[in-house]
């Protein structure tokens, strides 16, 4: 298994930020998908996000819940997941699944974590669990070695920004504005302040999400950030393509421009 | 209301302060402990329950209170006639009129 940290090591010997590209599980379909994570993969995403497609998606805008709406009618489940999970982790570059929390618990905390560890995944990326009730899930990561990625906001006091970067393991995902997922004009004026804050309470890398689609945002925030998060933009690549191979061709194109973004 | 991935399953209630597939923890709290107790009323009787109140007290109870109002019949049965009864109503139905209307027919 790759550790989550290991892309971040590797970016900052290269004294530059990571690319972490997500995009979800089951879409446009199993293999279309698949083939979209490879694009990313050989565009040179230093760190796949992988998302699970959920009905209730709180912290996901328009773009990444139609991608995840279209994956859950053609039927996507838990084990598709975990199966593209396996097969992204087989690409060379670490793997992570976001993941609401939900799905988790009704698949089952233990079972979900030897199940991912077993997919080769360095770890889960939780939205909307809080540390303060991660209970389960602080131990059994631990027992499976998997990392714990929870978030920070620009709403979060220090006090709860300490807090949860305790609980992180591998690194913190510091959710750039105040809304939801989907790529923005300008990037965030508070991101930098945030990253400044979780940083006086760890030395857990940092990575900066919500808002990014280009390569001067991907340069922008690579200036104080850690790691790069990119979503929607990515996901955009196959909802507005003609057909599959034109929409992987799209994500391959952007990845490299992302990748290119984070070097400066 | 999930299916076994977890994943929220579609509700339907005429309410649509109720028309929703989840529990909030207090409630989940309180029947696991025993202090509340929960009873199951469908968009038939909460209405009947809607359209006595108006009629013998004058007030529009809101949808979701209807629902209330209609357990009381049950509650009523276990405890015997000469109970003494608080039922809470939570809201004022004057949103809700336009169900109403509809429910009864008269738009």
């Amino acid at each position: 298994m790759r550790s989550s940290g290991e892309a971040f090591a590797k970016a900052r010997a290269e004294k530059r930020a990571a690319f972490v590209g997500y995009l979800p599980a089951g879409f446009p379909s199993y293999d279309g998908c698949i083939e979209a994570l490879r694009a990313l993969v050989d565009g040179g995403v230093d760190l796949i996000e992988l998302g699970l497609p959920y009905s209730d998606p709180v912290i996901d805008g328009v773009t990444i819940q139609a991608a995840t709406e279209q994956a859950l009618r053609q039927g996507t489940r838990i084990a598709d997941v975990m199966r593209a999970a396996e097969a992204a982790a087989a690409m060379g570059v670490p793997v992570v699944v976001m993941t609401y929390w939900n799905p988790v618990l009704a698949y089952g905390v233990e079972r979900f974590a030897t199940d991912l560890a077993a997919a080769g995944c360095s770890g889960l990326i939780t939205p909307d669990l809080i540390p303060d009730e991660a209970g389960d899930w602080l131990e059994i990561s631990a027992g499976h070695d998997l990392d714990r990625v929870f978030l920070v906001a620009p709403s979060s006091t220090p006090a709860r920004i300490a807090s949860t970067t305790a609980a992180c393991r591998g690194w913190v995902y510091a959710a750039s504005t105040m809304g939801v997922t989907g790529a923005r004009e300008a990037t965030s004026s508070v991101a930098p302040d945030l990253v400044k804050r979780v940083r006086e309470t760890t030395q857990l890398p940092v990575g900066v999400g919500l808002g990014v689609s280009n390569r001067a945002q991907a340069t922008e925030v690579a200036s104080y950030a850690d790691g790069v998060i990119v979503g929607s933009a990515l996901v955009r690549c196959l909802l507005d393509a003609a057909d599959v191979p034109s929409g992987v061709k799209a994500v391959g194109a952007l990845a490299a421009e992302l990748a290119a973004g984070v070097r400066g | 209301m999930q299916d076994e991935d977890g994943q929220t399953r579609e509700s339907h209630s005429i309410s649509a302060g109720l028309d929703y597939p989840g529990v909030g923890p207090e409630h989940a709290w309180l029947k696991d402990t025993g202090r509340a107790t929960y009873e199951p009323v469908d968009d038939d009787d909460a209405m009947e329950a809607f359209r006595l109140l108006c009629r013998t007290e004058g007030i529009i109870p809101a949808i979701e209170s209807a629902h209330a109002l209609a357990g009381v019949h049950s509650v009523v049965r276990k405890l015997g006639a000469d109970a003494v009864l608080l039922v809470n109503l939570s809201g004022r139905g004057d949103k809700d009129m336009t169900t109403a209307a509809e429910w009864f027919g008269l738009v």
